[in-house]
């Protein structure tokens, strides 16, 4: 293992964030200098520094091993959070140490979970930074660093087999550079139309970007403390579903859409699955609020109930209403959503689509294997025969991510959480959605959580975001001999 | 400059100029704060000034309106009015004086002086102060109705005291108000001593970083091949073992490999 490599491309990644402070920066001096701008010039050129460093020393390698990989990856996320913070200190306001990696955590993994009770009160330039976080921590660090520096080389294959899951390049036929450049220009595009959208829709620029970016993370880190439904607009909220709808999307399909291919959104199970989740859960939630008389007419609780599905099940976390008053039902259901989340592939977290579809059918193979004991049945999605590992694997991820949830409770009751805000914290942590119920409800935030629950918020975040075995690897001794 | 010096050069560079950066950084934030600690003493220190005129002002008042209204001495009712005036005056001038959120404050005082100068107006307007009760000179004849003598302490007490003491907690309100004031202006400050420790402290530990990853790069780069080579050459001279170094060279480094390589390998070696 060569940490100097490992060095040499966690610092190539801090030169991409010092890129996106002096933007944020841009922004602050724009806004007549607000008072973010000097922290923001400050950390960019302090992470700048930082970055340049290992350059000067540490020669381009010809290619690097899985571990390195793993290292690179991993390391990249952790000091991308760390590097995150600076801002905020400098700033000050309500961030503590905590509060200001809490936030850059929340960011940089898309959780859009926030400890702020004032968002207005941040400038501008904070705000940017802010969306920034989540914006690049949406597509993941490393793949803007692979598509902007083309000095990676040989090694961007295995950079990008390791920041990608193997479920996420399941639909993808080209080459590593092309599966970047796909998922970086759908990323793009898609920001830039949301932003064209909800401008027109009758938000400023600033807000339609910030939101657009945020939206299309699904990280729902928002402008205005009362998220959505300051705006209180249903053409806003219209736009909102379908740039997270999209966003939850696998970004090859997407992209097969768009240029006429025949594996597209349509065909595909994964995406059937994904719509059919979405559709059925807000009939359901809507029909619940509105026997429960909590809206007066069925199109207002579908028009709410909507939006919330999608916010959850896309792990976006936005919010137009407080969702601790909605029915049990109402509420089981969103906690469900929670869990599946959108498509690998896409910028959403939690267990994914694509593996509550092979759980599934692996459920149905395996009943139908009791009843004729000795037939043979191979589970296929998408027509094409699942392999047996990768169902192992998949089965272990979905085990060790309810595993998860579970000690994260513990810990969360542990230190003081009623159950359902435990419970909830831990589940919205470990999917990256953001908000959950009862004291970190919609309307809610973290900020009255104890110091040790934000930490352990801030590593299920982390794991969730990696997809669990990529942080945990590290941990073991063995791994490093 | 190239190779070897040039790269350490670079690494001392950086470290020169981020202990350069946060000395800079925190000589402006201390400059802010303390440009921020005179503005609160000045506004404290004016606050001060004015209150201290506006309380002598209603005190000669109040002394005015005692020797009028109790010790009944008529020539002080013109004094009442001049010390009106006069408060009326330095309210005006502390307001403009004042900040915009100060002015609602002068207004409230405006406000109480005029009603404590009714008080006293309607007093002056009745003339009982002035008035003096007949000599009934003839005890047998129907006495005239005589409006009762007036009680210059209970009019005191009872009329003029209450809009007094409202108006002189109006003043101390003045007073306050800049201490009160004080209050987000102090937090404003207690940030700013924050924001002017976290720069320079997280200048400090880029530093610390750089620092770490340079002592790394010097002993991967440079220490450890020199060693190595160092110990390959005394071991190739001693035991005829081939000059083979593990260790990564990079520049200068690399070309003194090859040469010691060249020559160790290449030419007989002496014993």
């Amino acid at each position: 293992m060569r940490f100097s490599v490992v060095i040499r491309y966690i610092g190539i990644i801090l030169l991409v964030l010092a890129a996106f402070m002096l933007m944020s920066a841009g922004i602050a001096y724009v806004s007549n200098v607000d008072s973010s701008y000097y922290p923001l010039v400050m950390s960019s050129l302090l992470t700048l520094l930082l970055g340049c460093f290992p350059l000067i020393f540490v020669p381009t390698p010809d290619s690097i091993s899985t571990k390195e990989g793993y290292c690179i990856v991993v390391g990249s996320w952790l000091v991308s959070s760390v590097v995150g913070m600076f801002p905020y200190l400098m700033w000050g306001g309500e961030f503590s140490v905590i509060n200001a990696w809490f936030e850059s955590v929340s960011g940089f993994t898309t959780t859009g979970a926030s400890i702020l009770n004032n968002i207005e009160a941040l400038p501008r330039g904070l705000l940017f930074w802010r969306m920034a976080t989540c914006w690049i921590g949406g597509v993941g660090v490393v793949m803007f660093a692979l598509v902007i520096l083309p000095s990676i080389g040989r090694s961007k294959r295995m950079l990008s087999s390791v920041e990608l899951s193997s479920l996420a390049k399941d639909n993808f036929n080209y080459r590593t550079q092309t599966i970047v450049r796909i998922i970086l220009v759908t990323y793009v595009l898609l920001t830039v139309a949301t932003t064209i959208a909800l401008k027109l829709a009758g938000m400023c620029w600033f807000d339609a970007l910030c939101q657009a970016m945020s939206a299309c993370s699904t990280c729902g880190f928002g402008t205005k403390n009362t998220s959505i439904a300051f705006f209180n607009s249903g053409l806003i909220e219209f736009i909102l579903i379908l740039a997270m709808c999209i966003s939850g999307l696998h970004f090859g399909l997407i992209y097969a859409t768009i240029t006429g291919k025949q594996n597209n959104i349509f065909r595909s199970e994964v995406s059937r699955v994904y719509f059919s989740i979405i559709g059925v859960s807000s009939v359901l939630i809507a029909i619940s609020l509105w026997l429960a008389d909590i809206y007066p007419t069925l199109w207002l609780s579908l028009r709410s109930s909507l939006f919330h599905t999608v916010s959850m099940f896309t792990t976006s976390g936005f919010s137009t209403v407080d969702c601790n008053t909605w029915t049990s039902f109402a509420i089981l259901i969103l906690i469900f959503c929670s869990i599946i989340c959108g498509c690998a592939g896409s910028t959403s977290g939690g267990l994914k689509v694509d593996r509550f579809l092979v759980a599934t059918k692996m459920i149905r193979t395996r009943l139908r294997a009791q009843r004729h004991p000795d037939a043979i049945f191979r589970t296929k999605i998408d027509g094409v025969v699942q392999d047996e590992s990768m169902m192992g694997v998949v089965m272990v991820y979905i085990v060790t991510f309810m595993l998860l949830i579970l000690i994260g409770t513990f810990i969360n009751t542990l230190f003081g959480a009623d159950l359902m805000t435990g419970f909830s914290a831990a589940l919205a942590c470990t999917s990256n959605v953001g908000p959950g119920f009862g004291e970190v409800g919609t309307m809610a935030n973290y900020s009255l959580m104890p110091v040790v629950m934000k930490l352990n918020s801030t590593f299920l975040m982390l794991l969730g975001r990696l997809e669990i075995f990529g942080l945990i690897q590290l941990f073991f001794i063995r791994w490093w001999r | 400059m190239k190779g070897i010096r040039k790269r350490v050069t670079i690494g001392f560079l950086s470290i020169v100029v981020l202990l350069f950066f946060s000395g800079l950084v925190s000589l402006f934030e201390l400059n802010n704060m303390s440009g921020d600690i005179d503005a609160i003493l000045g506004s404290s220190r004016r606050s001060i000034t004015v209150s201290e005129g506006l309380l002598d002002a209603i005190h000669a008042h109040d002394r005015a309106v005692l020797r009028y209204a109790v010790l009944r001495d008529s020539m002080y009712a013109d004094t009442c009015n001049v010390c009106y005036e006069a408060f009326v005056d330095k309210v005006q001038m502390a307001r403009e004086e004042a900040s915009a959120s100060a002015v609602t404050l002068f207004d409230s005082l405006d406000m109480l002086a005029q009603r404590m100068h009714n008080v006293v107006g309607q007093l002056q307007a009745s003339r009982v102060v002035e008035y003096v009760p007949p000599v009934q000179v003839d005890s047998l004849a129907t006495p005239t109705p005589v409006p009762p003598v007036f009680d210059g302490w209970n009019w005191y007490n009872q009329n003029y005291l209450p809009e007094y003491n409202a108006l002189s907690d109006g003043v101390l309100r003045v007073m306050t108000s800049a201490h009160s004031s004080l209050s987000p202006r102090a937090e404003l400050l207690s940030r700013n001593a924050y924001r002017a420790v976290t720069p320079v402290f997280i200048s400090l530990v880029v530093m610390i970083a750089i620092l770490l990853m340079f002592y790394y790069f010097v002993m991967i780069y440079i220490a450890k091949p020199i060693v190595d080579m160092n110990k390959s050459l005394g071991d190739s001279l001693k035991y005829k073992i081939p000059f083979a170094v593990k260790s990564e060279c990079r520049d200068e480094m690399a070309e003194l490999k090859e040469r010691i390589e060249t020559v160790v390998n290449n030419k007989p070696i002496r014993f």
